[in-house]
């Protein structure tokens, strides 16, 4: 009590969380490598082409990433969601050319998702699977649906030209950074302010103690692997939109990209820990370094060992953050 | 007592006979549908195709069994491919070349248990790392996404040539045959098979009963690591090309799907070298009997001929090999 009175009579300072740490360290190092894009380009990257460019080019990541933080979050993973976009994205362009009208197709096609990720988080929490099999069963069956739906071609032709309405630039602003920032807004509400993601780390901290203590487990994990699904079927449509194209193989490597973003933002893979601000910065810098990489002319397979190398730094970095600040 | 005697044979031995009848149950099926079936060459065409996943299941399975997993074997096999024909090229006597791919795949290996056990980062991440740079690494060293498929490297096709035969078994099988071999004779007859169940069972009880944990583990991932880069070797002999693009391209998860429906579990602890090959030969001829089934099929079912359907296939088993350890009770200390 006596320190507590003390606290309070010292100046006020500013006190930080380990998670508001680790996102300033994150954001620092996100300033850095913008810093170092301004000097080696100071004609071209801090031009609003640019920007939202970099914007776009990681809406696809930030999107699922928002629901996939809460899925690493308690203690899952998700492997199944390049699978998943890549299913609604090919059924989005069949229902189309089918002469469903596109705001009917897309909700259909984010059904498919939905029901997707609902089995797989179902599986997983009900009969006490690992998330990382029934996951990767989920991968095969939704990229083998896309594959056999669309015949192993990409779908180019038929789709009405209406379809675009989903991913227009309206004054300059395309439409998917907007759905960006209202996902991860709702996805920061959700994590900061509702007791479904306390359920949600409680489980991933110790999924144990969570069942003893009366939370639902089963109704937490199916949720969030429902919302994972729905929200990359979404990022699936997006990218048809986008391209009007819609191919089986699009999307290649976003589970990996997903998981690499939330965890340069301080997320753990073992669950309990993570923040949607995090992943959001985690996400951006890995967008930065790309777009930097591009325009050092660096072939997108030399980017990949990039992208590894950043990986294995940002898990050694999250871990020195952790074990040495002591907040 | 009655009830020990009832239960003489362990969980594993039981779960293997009951793939081995399962897989029994599908050839006979198929060959009823399509006498084809069990013809010689395709019998030995899913053991050719089959080859690169059937030893690195070998391997993957220590390492799973271990409790710690390896998803770098993909961009290993990419890699260590791209790397025997560039040496090749170069003029590297072919079989010197082999040599230096598996010094490769040794090194890659170490790379693992530094980045797993050294310096604590999750198996799955350090791998998923792995897989990206070594498959980043392949195209390097390709010098572009265009395969190389120079005469010069084609020396060793020889391996893979459809006359190549000792005695009257093609040299795909006598390799599959060997291996396996070999790796049923560490797993049974040295320390690794046992140490890998206790260390996976519970690691720290291993730990504090003197097993040299990290030393076992480095022996799993050089294992595999070998084995993942002399698939590769194989791979470029069978398609006489060695492409970045194609080569390795999901083998990590075929592998590891094969060792979890031979009874692996994937927190460790159980699994066995039976099990994991027995798990890649069902894999292999589900999707080679279906295919074969052509017109029995009947017309509600002509979906399943699509040349797509393995992956859906892989998935279908996943699932109901899951099903099975749920209801059988078999890996129960899951979560």
């Amino acid at each position: 009590m006596s320190e507590q009175t003390q606290n309070t009579s010292r100046r006020p300072v500013l006190k930080f969380s380990a998670n508001g740490v680790q996102n300033l360290a994150m954001f620092g190092i996100l300033v850095l490598i913008w810093i170092i894009g301004s000097i080696l380009f100071p004609a071209i990257f801090n031009t609003w082409e640019n920007i939202r460019n970099i914007l776009v080019s990681s809406t696809s990541v930030i999107i699922t990433a928002s629901a996939i933080t809460l899925v690493l979050i308690t203690g899952n993973l998700d492997l199944s969601v390049a699978g998943v976009g890549a299913m609604s994205g090919v059924l989005f362009g069949l229902f189309t050319i089918a002469g469903l009208p596109v705001w009917l197709a897309a909700i259909a096609a984010m059904l498919c998702g939905a029901v997707s990720g609902f089995l797989n988080g179902f599986i997983i929490s009900r009969f006490k699977q690992p998330s990382f099999i029934i996951s990767l069963v989920f991968k095969y069956f939704t990229a083998g649906i896309a594959l056999i739906a669309s015949n192993g071609q990409s779908i180019a032709s038929g789709m009405p030209g209406n379809v675009k309405n989903i991913a227009l630039t309206i004054s300059g602003l395309p439409l998917p950074i907007v759905y960006a920032v209202v996902i991860s807004l709702i996805f920061l509400f959700i994590q900061n302010n509702t007791v479904f993601a306390s359920q949600a780390y409680a489980i991933g901290a110790n999924i144990k103690t969570a069942r003893f203590s009366g939370i639902n487990t089963v109704k937490v994990i199916t949720s969030v692997f429902t919302l994972s699904g729905i929200l990359a079927a979404f990022t699936g449509i997006i990218i048809v939109s986008r391209f009007s194209v819609a191919d089986c193989s699009m999307l290649p490597g976003l589970e990996t990209d997903c998981i690499i973003a939330a965890v340069l933002g301080g997320t753990d893979i073992n669950g309990g820990r993570g923040t949607v601000l995090g992943m959001i910065i985690g996400a951006l810098i890995l967008f930065t370094i790309t777009q930097i990489m591009n325009f050092l002319n660096v072939a997108i397979y030399d980017q990949n060992i990039v992208k590894g190398v950043v990986l294995i730094l940002a898990i050694l970095v999250n871990d020195t953050i952790r074990k040495k600040i002591k907040v | 007592m009655k009830n020990i005697s009832k239960r003489s044979l362990n969980s594993t031995t039981r779960y293997n006979i009951m793939l081995f009848l399962v897989l029994v149950a599908f050839v006979v099926l198929f060959t009823l549908m399509n006498p084809k079936f069990i013809a010689k060459y395709n019998i030995f065409l899913i053991f050719r195709q089959n080859l690169p996943i059937m030893i690195i299941a070998c391997a993957l399975t220590f390492v799973v069994t271990s409790g710690s997993i390896d998803l770098s074997v993909g961009g290993v096999m990419a890699l260590s491919a791209i790397t025997y024909a560039a040496l090749c090229v170069k003029g590297v006597n072919p079989w010197w070349a082999i040599g230096l791919v598996a010094l490769l795949g040794v090194v890659i290996g170490i790379i693992n248990t530094i980045l797993i056990e050294k310096l604590e980062i999750p198996a799955f991440m350090a791998t998923i790392a792995g897989w990206l740079i070594y498959g980043g690494l392949a195209y390097t060293v390709c010098g572009g996404p265009n395969p190389i498929a120079k005469p010069e490297m084609q020396v060793i096709t020889i391996l893979d040539d459809k006359a190549t035969y000792v005695g009257p078994f093609p040299l795909a099988l006598v390799i599959v045959v060997v291996v396996v071999a070999i790796f049923i004779f560490l797993e049974k007859k040295t320390i690794l098979g046992k140490y890998a169940i206790a260390i996976g069972g519970n690691y720290n009880a291993a730990y504090f009963s003197g097993i040299n944990v990290i030393k076992m583990r480095a022996i799993f991932y050089v294992l595999c690591s070998v084995m993942a880069a002399l698939s590769g070797v194989w791979q470029v002999a069978r398609l006489s090309t060695a492409d970045p693009r194609c080569i390795g391209l999901g083998a990590e998860f075929a592998a590891l799907s094969a060792c979890i429906v031979g009874g692996a579990n994937i927190k460790g602890g159980q699994g066995s070298i039976i099990g994991a090959v027995l798990g890649v030969l069902l894999l292999a001829v589900l999707p080679n009997g279906v295919q074969l089934m052509k017109s029995a099929l009947p017309v509600w079912l002509q979906w399943l001929k699509s040349p797509f359907l393995p992956q859906v296939i892989t998935g279908i088993v996943l699932l109901i090999v899951v099903f099975i350890n749920y209801i059988i009770g078999r890996g129960k200390h899951y979560e």
